[in-house]
């Protein structure tokens, strides 16, 4: 018996794994690529002498496995049940603090000021001299950078309570102070047009509850420091207040780290009533619901179970002047559009504007073809330009990340009005931003 | 590779196993074993694999031309001085040159660590001062050394194993079922606690760490009590991996933890806590320099301090392995004899609030290894502003399951158990009982572990620094 017993043991533990092992081996699942984790799965990596001795062949052999195990997302999904066994049952309350497990852009050693600073004096010829707009020399600089991450990165982690999932906003003076000096470079190079900054705050901002809110970061505090370090002449579009007033409609989404377009909505009466325009209201445009059900990138990012509970409708105002918008792709090819909200395309928040693309050319007919505005934004600025429709006849957007052409040299013809800087909170408290806005115009 | 990996569990194990037992042969079954283990080795450090080759070949000329002067003569102290001065200055430079490079800044460039150089370089020492002392055959060949060097069970995470330990079964091993059955058993333990227990409970700390702003002195104790528990499962785990996988192929390696958190004094602590590097300093550091019978306590001194540094190039290691030095001093020739007259329960009482509030103070400083002087100020209260918070609370309620859990793994319960079921049935029923117990245990903790590697990228090996 004891024999038996012994034996049977044996055989269940290594059959387990061999037959794991095997299943493994035989099927091979063709996806490269991760929808939910939106990048590429690890492929089997190329013998090469080089990738051998420095051992990367046999780390990627283990991402290759790591990446491909049978049923990967059902049992990422199962993790992720087993990690919630660690816990207590939620509170009433439903705080819950998720932690930031995305890889921080390391603290760069490179002065960015300095480079700010050479590129202002070559393009004001050093001594006050502001008759020259092309920048003299651009130094080449070895700056770390890679342009396929994403800059929307989330410090001091996430936290989800009563019902829906908050990003905490972002206080670094010493980056802000080098964004500053990037707006400054913009405003000397762009000198024939109003330069506008509008910061977009994000949701944890409409908190009321104290004992979360006195301790996480200050975002009107850190907007409002933005704009005391902006030169005068700079129009600075401060929203917080204008949200505020707001804070109980639906100005954020529960589940994805963007505003809605009705958050937007009241940032663009702001900026518009900033630049002399008359905002257009809303009961003046047509409303669609592009989703009803929308997860957006919280729920992908944290696949916790709590956050896919929550459900957002994603709902966007139509511009009422008709028309185009023209996308440049990042491989070159050009699209154009019968509306710069694609809800009958898509049914997510990359439905305005069509995400984020190297540039993206908004013509309004009917509005003064001469009346141009240039957008650098983010993600955020998607929810937001399409009320701008209202009043421009061209809208040219630029999504620094994905731009890798100099901006202001291919643009160099047109005559722009306004040239807005939209991004939110996090952007301008990133020295990474900063290296993005300066790379746009050529300063290398 | 690690053993707590994927690559490891359904790709290396499997075809090893095959391999490994299809063949009959003793020598080419440690053909095998030897080709595995550099293999092994090879996959994390492909050009370092042959640094090691050329250490222990270089060591083992070492033993050959000692063992030929004859044991403990002058000429063969002359070699095996050399031979050790030789492996702890690679040792020290690999270990402090990436500190010193940090610290002097630009310009140098940083060394990386061959991983388990720690763990080598003690064994090549240890074996070239045995056979210096005559502890060890003279004619050992050049492959049974290089398979102690580099058995894959231990190379890159210890236990420390002694030559004489395992000489004959590197000739040859027979391995019973229920060996077999017990290999898997440590195995799958040790890899629970590294998987499900130690790299959650490292998030946990990391979490309660990274909080920024206003210090919260909960979160840095709490950081303290999960790093202490990552960490006594992370190492205690590993050596479990390397001890069951050991007992697959016939090899019985020293235990390396004995429930060390059980502990009631800083002297039993190190009794039970990496106990492979406690004898190695005794046997070879602490008695020859006299032991307790001359110069006591600057042998314990020398002892702690040297503890203290194989753990870490920065100075809170050096500190830590102090603190325990005089923790032990202090208890020999204070504490015990104080405590010793009070009656039983008062005495078990204090000496485990000792116990608990040494570890505390003791974990938080080999953890610190960065602003130290703040971080313990937290601890002890200075610079926090409050207690505790939303935050705070939220990552202690998510992990509070887990806390318990891994608080329990690490007092000797699972020894207790089967001890009551020994005691309560008769032999054959007990056996049964618990080898089925066991089996369940061993499906459970490998599926579960495998779910959670497949589930996370987060799986960092704590000991890599040795």
């Amino acid at each position: 018996m004891k024999k038996f017993i012994t034996i049977a043991s044996t055989v269940t533990v290594v059959l387990c794994i061999f037959v794991v092992a095997t299943i493994n081996l035989v099927c091979k699942s063709d996806t490269g690529y991760s929808e939910s984790e939106k990048r590429e799965l690890a492929q089997f990596p190329a013998i090469s002498a080089k990738l051998l001795a420095d051992g990367s062949f046999f780390k990627g052999i283990e991402a290759y496995v790591n990446d491909h195990f049978v049923r990967r997302d059902e049992i990422i999904a199962i993790s992720k049940k087993i990690t919630l066994l660690f816990g207590l049952p939620e509170k009433n309350d439903g705080f819950i603090y998720i932690g930031d497990k995305t890889t921080d852009v390391p603290d760069d050693t490179d002065n960015i000021d300095d480079k700010i600073n050479d590129a202002l004096d070559s393009l004001t010829g050093g001594t006050g001299n502001t008759d020259t707009r092309e920048p003299e020399s651009t130094t080449e600089i070895d700056f770390f950078y890679d342009p396929d991450i994403s800059a929307d990165f989330l410090p001091n982690g996430l936290f989800v309570y009563n019902g829906a999932v908050y990003t905490q906003g972002n206080y670094a003076p010493k980056n802000l102070k080098t964004f500053a000096g990037v707006v400054q470079y913009y405003n000397a190079l762009f000198k024939d047009s109003r330069v506008s900054v509008l910061i977009a705050p994000v949701s944890s901002m409409t908190i009321k509850n104290t004992a979360i809110t006195s301790k996480i970061v200050d975002q009107r505090k850190s907007l409002d420091t933005l704009g005391s370090l902006l030169e005068p002449d700079v129009n600075y579009v401060n929203v917080y207040d204008a949200l505020l007033a707001h804070s109980d409609e639906y100005l954020f989404f529960k589940t994805d780290h963007h505003w809605t377009a009705l958050g937007a909505y009241y940032a663009y009466a702001e900026f518009v009533k900033s630049v002399g325009f008359e905002p257009v209201s809303l009961a003046e445009l047509e409303k669609v619901t592009i989703s009803d059900d929308y997860h957006g990138s919280m729920y992908e990012y944290t696949k916790d179970e709590r956050v896919k509970q929550f459900s957002d409708r994603i709902d966007a105002w139509l511009p009422r002047k008709s028309h185009t918008m023209t996308i440049t792709y990042k491989n070159g090819t050009i699209r154009t559009f019968d509306s710069c909200i694609l809800y009958k395309y898509s049914g997510i928040y990359s439905a305005f504007l069509g995400g984020d693309n190297p540039l993206t050319v908004i013509n309004v007919p009917e509005n003064p073809q001469d009346r141009n505005i240039l957008v650098f934004k983010d993600s955020f600025g998607c929810a937001l330009i399409p009320f701008l429709c209202e009043h421009y006849g061209n809208i040219y957007v630029i999504d620094p990340r994905h731009s890798d052409f100099n901006v202001y040299e291919k643009l160099k013809n047109i005559n722009f009005s306004d040239v807005l800087l939209l991004n939110n909170i996090q952007s301008p408290n990133s020295q990474n931003w900063s290296k993005l806005y300066l790379r746009a115009v050529g300063v290398r | 590779m690690l053993f707590s990996s994927l690559t490891f569990i359904y790709g290396f194990l499997p075809v090893f196993l095959i391999l490994y037992f299809a063949i009959k042969n003793d020598t080419y079954r440690r053909v095998i074993l030897l080709a595995a283990s550099l293999f092994f080795y090879a996959w994390g450090e492909p050009i370092y694999v042959f640094f090691l080759l050329g250490s222990a070949a270089l060591n083992h000329l070492a033993a050959r031309s000692i063992s030929t002067a004859g044991a403990k003569t002058s000429r063969a102290r002359k070699v095996m001085a050399l031979a050790v001065s030789l492996d702890v200055i690679v040792l020290i430079i690999f270990k402090y040159e990436a500190y010193i490079a940090g610290i002097v800044g630009h310009g140098i460039p940083k060394l990386p660590m061959p991983i388990g150089i720690s763990f080598f370089t003690f064994q090549t020492i240890s074996y070239v001062v045995d056979v210096y002392r005559g502890d060890v055959g003279a004619k050992n060949s050049a492959g049974d050394f290089f398979l102690y060097i580099f058995l894959f069970p231990q190379l890159t995470a210890g236990p420390i194993v002694r030559y004489k330990e395992i000489r004959s079964q590197l000739q040859s091993r027979s391995v019973r079922p229920v060996e077999i059955n017990y290999g898997f058993y440590r195995f799958a333990v040790g890899l629970g606690k590294k998987v499900i227990i130690a790299n959650n409970c490292g998030a946990a700390a990391s979490a309660l760490f990274a909080r920024n702003g206003d210090v919260a002195w909960l979160a840095k104790f709490m950081g303290v009590v999960f790093f202490s528990l990552q960490l006594y499962h992370d190492f205690s785990g590993y050596s479990d991996m390397a001890i069951g996988i050991g007992h697959l192929i016939g090899f019985t390696f020293p235990e390396n933890f004995k429930y060390p958190f059980a502990a009631k004094s800083a002297t039993d602590f190190w009794r039970r806590w990496h106990i492979s590097l406690g004898t190695f300093y005794r046997d070879y550091i602490y008695i020859p320099l006299g032991g307790n019978r001359s110069r006591h306590i600057r042998n314990i001194a020398i002892v702690w301090l040297l503890t203290g540094m194989w753990h870490g190039a920065s100075p809170n290691f050096l500190l830590w392995g102090a603190y325990y030095g005089l923790l032990v001093i202090a208890e020999k020739y204070v504490i015990f004899p104080a405590t010793s007259r009070l009656r039983a329960v008062p005495r078990e009482i204090i000496m485990r609030i000792y116990f608990f509030v040494i570890t505390v103070v003791g974990m938080a400083i080999f953890c610190f290894d960065s602003n130290f002087f703040s971080n313990m100020g937290y601890l002890f209260g200075i610079g926090v502003t409050h207690m505790t918070d939303v935050f705070v609370n939220s990552i202690i309620r998510q992990n509070a399951v887990l806390l318990v859990v891994a608080i329990v793994c690490s007092l000797p319960v699972i020894p207790a158990i089967d001890r009551f079921i020994v005691k309560n049935s008769t032999k054959k029923t007990a056996y049964v009982i618990i080898t089925v117990a066991r089996t369940v245990q061993i499906v459970v903790l490998i599926a579960v572990s495998s779910v959670m590697l497949v589930g996370s990228s987060y799986n960092p090996f704590l000991y890599y620094r040795f």
